[in-house]
């Protein structure tokens, strides 16, 4: 006989009771007053065993009426046979994390430890994959077939999958890893639509770091049917510092760069140092500084850069995995500005100003050219040479060359100065750059001086002077100027005016480019543009203007599409691992960042820098509440492992049986008649003594 | 001085009226009555006799003292005058204090402490009396009952014995306020006559007694006791009710006689000790001891009074003389 509930057999113990009542000799009722008790302590009461136990019919029948109560109370039930018990078979998806974080101190054989374990709990019809997570999900072992694989061979074939694991340099993305999973384990019962019995169960090994992704699973409704068990793995010491860049505006040869320390909760110590090291990871002495950042909290600093060191460590900090912090030296692009006129270095000549301009800027280099006459025009591309200053008067193969130049997206600026204005066929080789029918120039007629007005603060070139300090333009004084005609209803869009409102700058558009005109010379004998603060902001305004500027970030983070939008031909990478990675055809992108470090990219020839890092989340190491996961929706189960299952079913095949056998009301019956036989002795045996003391007197 | 302590002998006893005899009389005066005239009689054969016999003292007459004390005979022998100055035995004082709490009221013989306290109080007033003394009464228990001044007039003592027959048991007992009373009232010296069982605490006791008899009076302590709480002879385990807290614990007073007893006579031997160092006499008088034992106590106390105060007096007297 099996009891449901044997703890209500320790009620069997209230046997004793009326035996030891029997024993104890019962308190006396006499009472007697005193004066004061204060001399007096209260005697134990005295058990004084009795020579002979009365009415020994009496107390079986108690006895028997007090066990039979307790042993119904107990549930009992009668196993007649041990049922095979079935249990159904399950799904079992085991989830490993490899991300960065699980390189930390012992983390990673821990994990593999937890995985033989729930693969050793298993039941043998269970069926098990192995997928390892971190930004993205890799099926490690597929759905084992329970006929084909014996628990042995399973627990073998992952010993064996996960020797060749390792943890690596990418984020956690669980969200986007639970969800990829259910769909996996639903597509898997989908197949197996006509085993009910089957049923899902998510095992996830993680470190469960803070950092881990979980937006994806904002968007989808978890199935009740599908535990989630998370098995936690946290090394003893959790705290962690970690060493990132700040995303900002600092321009790339500015001599420093900005890093972001961060530092957990749980850090025992505040000061820390920031080492320059060299590519062999040997430290460079008086390089970097020493940062107090207290527990918790983070501070973003800027550190100078070293001219050959690329690595910037953290010291004084445990967990290591992401205390590098790899630095690429900022590239620098190369553009073009061509003239096309006379070389010169007279003072008077627009040549001496043009090569006088240096419009470089932190991102690039400006090479100024100037060719008379021109070779190679149909050559020259918009990307690389922005700006075509013209002061010559161009060949009908030239114009054609440039005027497709242009409507390719390039920009020219034709200077009308009076030697220009003056030679033969400019005017008509204006209009066929333009595209108009005709274009009359001649000379204006200035008295004294003329100055520059109604100048379009609107138009994007102007807009950097529509300031009040710096849209007075009155101060230069034009002494020489064309006057330009077109029989064309609107042939440009006049940009500045002179005095006498005749224009002095006009645009006109030819599909992606631009063309200026501009009616007078910048040289001292024309006029005082040159010599003025608002030529070289024009100048840099008309070559900068509509730049399509290339990507040419120099650090990105792990996963990252690193994107060569300028190549043109090919790109060479060379990983810091020491593979080379080759992309021929456009689009020219890399993706496999998988390793921090320093990539070489070869962008058609061009040497280039950039750098790989660790995700700054995955430096959050602290431990997450199970709260965050419960909040979107995800059931958390615990898995239950072979021994487990069997006591759960027996349990509740137990119930079954005692609910239908129901013996206990047997009992409480058999405890009534007990009852029932203990009333009529007891009434009888005290009559008889009522009778014999009567009979007595 | 110290105060015998002892129960009175039996060979004393046997001299006296028997308490349960006395007991059964039922009038208080007529009971203690019988217990002084009792007295009287064996009196005069004690070896006490003449102890109390009054006497005087002799003072040179200064111009102020009131002529009519002139002793006009020693005058006439000695030709000086004297003052006469008598003992100033008639206007002495004394205060009964009867404790009549819930413990008083127990009994295991006929009559309970109460009764023999309330008999040993009439006995003494009607003595004090008879010799003139003022004598005040004030029943207490853990409250002041009833209070007669000390005062020596017709149908005084009639009042008292009628107070004394209508006073019945309290509840707790409360030495304290009794005392205090005592204390404020009578601003004269005299003596103080304290009837009670004293179950209290012993350091209580002290406590309140030391306040007494730091105002000078002299006191007696008159301990009224039933023979079951000094032998503690009980059969039956039982309950045993306090009479005055109600508590109430089980004794089996086989297993409990021993220490009882052992504890009891601590108490007494404590209080005993505490009285002689404060120089209090104390009696104790189990109910079944003769009455007549508290006016030999008293008579004894008085004459030491008596004695102590002469010296006392005699003294800064001595002093001057010489």
């Amino acid at each position: 006989m099996s009891f449901l509930a044997p703890l209500y057999a320790l009620g069997l113990l209230a046997i004793s009771a009326p035996i030891i009542f029997h024993l104890i000799q019962r308190r006396p009722k006499g009472e007697r007053t005193f004066s004061s008790l204060m001399f007096l302590s209260p005697s134990p009461p005295r058990l004084t065993r009795r020579s002979r136990l009365d009415n020994l019919l009496l107390l079986f029948l108690r006895g028997c009426a007090l066990l039979l109560l307790a042993m119904a109370f107990a549930r009992p039930f009668l196993r007649s046979h041990l049922q095979d018990s079935f249990l159904p078979s399950r799904d079992v998806a085991i989830l490993l994390d490899t991300s960065a974080s699980m390189q930390r101190a012992d983390v990673w054989n821990q994990a593999k430890a937890e995985v033989i374990a729930v693969v050793n709990d298993l039941q043998p019809h269970d069926r098990i994959a192995l997928l390892t997570f971190d930004s993205e999900l890799i099926r490690v072992v597929d759905w084992t077939n329970p006929q084909l694989v014996t628990p042995a061979h399973r627990v073998e074939l992952v010993e064996e999958q996960l020797t060749s694991i390792q943890p690596g340099w990418r984020e956690t993305k669980l969200g986007t890893a639970l969800t990829q999973t259910l769909e996996l384990l639903q597509d898997k019962e989908g197949d197996q639509a006509a085993d009910s019995s089957s049923n899902a169960q998510l095992i996830v090994v993680t470190d469960f770091q803070k950092g881990s992704d979980l937006t994806a699973l904002a968007g989808s409704q978890w199935p009740k049917d599908v535990g989630v068990d998370l098995r936690i793995i946290a090394p003893a010491k959790n705290s962690n510092v970690s060493l990132h860049r700040v995303a900002s505006t600092e321009e790339p040869d500015s001599n420093s760069i900005q890093v972001r320390v961060t530092n957990s909760t749980s850090s025992a110590t505040g000061e820390y140092r920031l080492r320059w090291q060299d590519d062999q990871g040997n430290d460079l002495i008086n390089s970097g500084k020493t940062i107090l950042v207290p527990a918790g909290q983070h501070r973003t600093i800027d550190i100078t850069r070293h001219p050959s060191a690329p690595v910037l460590a953290i010291e004084g900090d445990i967990t290591e995995f992401d205390n590098r912090l790899y630095v690429a030296r900022p590239y620098r692009g190369q553009r073009r500005l061509l003239h096309l006129g006379l070389d010169g270095d007279d003072v008077e000549s627009l040549q001496f100003f043009v090569k006088r301009i240096d419009l470089s800027t932190p991102r690039y280099e400006v090479i100024t050219e100037s060719q008379w006459p021109p070779s190679k025009l149909n050559e020259i591309e918009a990307r690389s040479c922005p700006l075509v200053i013209v002061t010559q008067v161009l060949s009908d193969l030239d114009i054609s060359d440039l005027q497709q130049y242009v409507k390719n997206g390039g920009k020219a600026l034709i200077v009308l100065d009076r030697q220009h204005a003056e030679s033969n066929g400019s005017s008509a080789a204006i209009a066929r750059l333009m595209e108009l029918e005709t274009v009359q120039i001649k000379e204006a007629d200035v008295d004294d001086y003329a100055i520059l007005q109604d100048i379009r603060f609107d138009h994007s070139l102007f807009q950097p002077f529509a300031d009040t300090r710096f849209n007075d333009f009155t101060k230069i004084r034009v002494w020489q100027h064309r006057l330009i005609e077109s029989d064309h209803e609107h042939p440009w869009d006049p940009l500045i005016r002179f005095d006498n409102g005749a224009p002095a700058l006009v645009q006109r558009d030819l599909d992606n480019g631009k063309i200026w005109i501009l009616t007078t010379g910048w040289q001292p004998k024309e006029s005082q543009l040159a010599l003025s603060t608002k030529f070289v902001p024009l100048l840099s305004g008309m070559f900068d203007g509509t730049i399509d500027f290339e990507s040419t970030m120099d650090h990105y983070e792990i996963g990252d599409v690193v994107s060569f939008a300028d190549a043109q031909e090919s790109v060479e990478v060379m990983m810091p691992t020491g593979d080379t990675h080759r992309i021929e055809t456009s689009p020219f992108e890399l993706e496999t960042t998988d390793t921090p470090g320093i990539y070489i990219a070869s962008v058609d020839g061009t040497p280039r820098q950039f750098a790989i890092n660790l995700s700054a989340r995955e430096s959050q190491t602290e431990t997450m509440d199970l709260v965050e996961l419960e909040q979107r929706g995800i059931v958390i189960r615990d898995f239950l492992s072979e021994a487990e299952l069997t006591e759960q079913d027996r349990q509740l095949k137990d119930v079954e049986l005692e609910s239908r056998q129901q013996i206990w009301r047997w009992m409480i019956l058999g405890a009534l008649g007990f009852l029932l036989a203990e009333s009529w002795l007891s009434g009888r045996l005290s009559r008889q003594a009522v009778r014999s003391t009567s009979g007595a007197s | 001085m110290n105060a015998p302590a002892s129960i009175p002998s039996q060979t004393r006893a046997t001299s006296f009226v028997d308490a349960a005899a006395i007991m059964r009389i039922k009038n208080l005066q007529l009971r203690a009555k019988t217990v002084v005239e009792g007295f009287y009689n064996g009196l005069h054969r004690s070896p006490f006799h003449g102890f109390s016999v009054e006497f005087s003292e002799y003072r040179q007459y200064v111009p102020g003292d009131d002529p009519r004390y002139l002793d006009w005979k020693l005058f006439a022998r000695s030709d000086r005058y004297y003052i006469k100055r008598f003992e100033d035995e008639t206007n002495r004082r004394c205060y009964l204090l009867l404790d009549l709490s819930r413990s008083m009221a127990f009994q295991s013989g006929d009559y309970a402490k109460a009764d023999y306290g309330r008999t040993l109080a009439a006995t003494l007033s009607y003595y004090l009396t008879l010799q003139r003394d003022n004598v005040g009464l004030l029943t207490f228990d853990e409250q002041i009952g009833d209070y007669l001044p000390a005062r020596h007039r017709s149908g005084h003592l009639h009042q008292l014995m009628a107070m004394l027959e209508r006073s019945t048991a309290g509840h707790g007992t409360d030495l304290l306020s009794p005392l205090e009373q005592i204390a404020r009232l009578v601003v004269k010296r005299g003596l103080i006559v304290l009837i009670s069982d004293l179950l209290a605490p012993i350091d209580e006791l002290q406590r309140h007694l030391g306040y007494l008899r730091s105002r000078g009076h002299e006191i007696m302590l008159l301990r009224v006791l039933d023979p079951a709480e000094i032998t503690f002879e009980f059969d039956e385990s039982s309950t045993f009710r306090d009479l005055e807290n109600s508590r109430e614990i089980y004794i089996d007073p086989h297993v409990a006689r021993e220490d009882y007893l052992k504890r009891f006579q601590e108490h007494a031997e404590q209080l005993a000790s505490i009285c002689a160092n404060m120089g209090i006499d104390f009696v104790t008088m189990p109910t079944d001891s003769p009455l007549e034992i508290a006016l030999l106590e008293l008579l004894t106390a008085q004459m030491r009074q008596g004695k102590s105060t002469l010296r006392h007096r005699a003294r800064p007297e001595r002093s001057q003389t010489s």
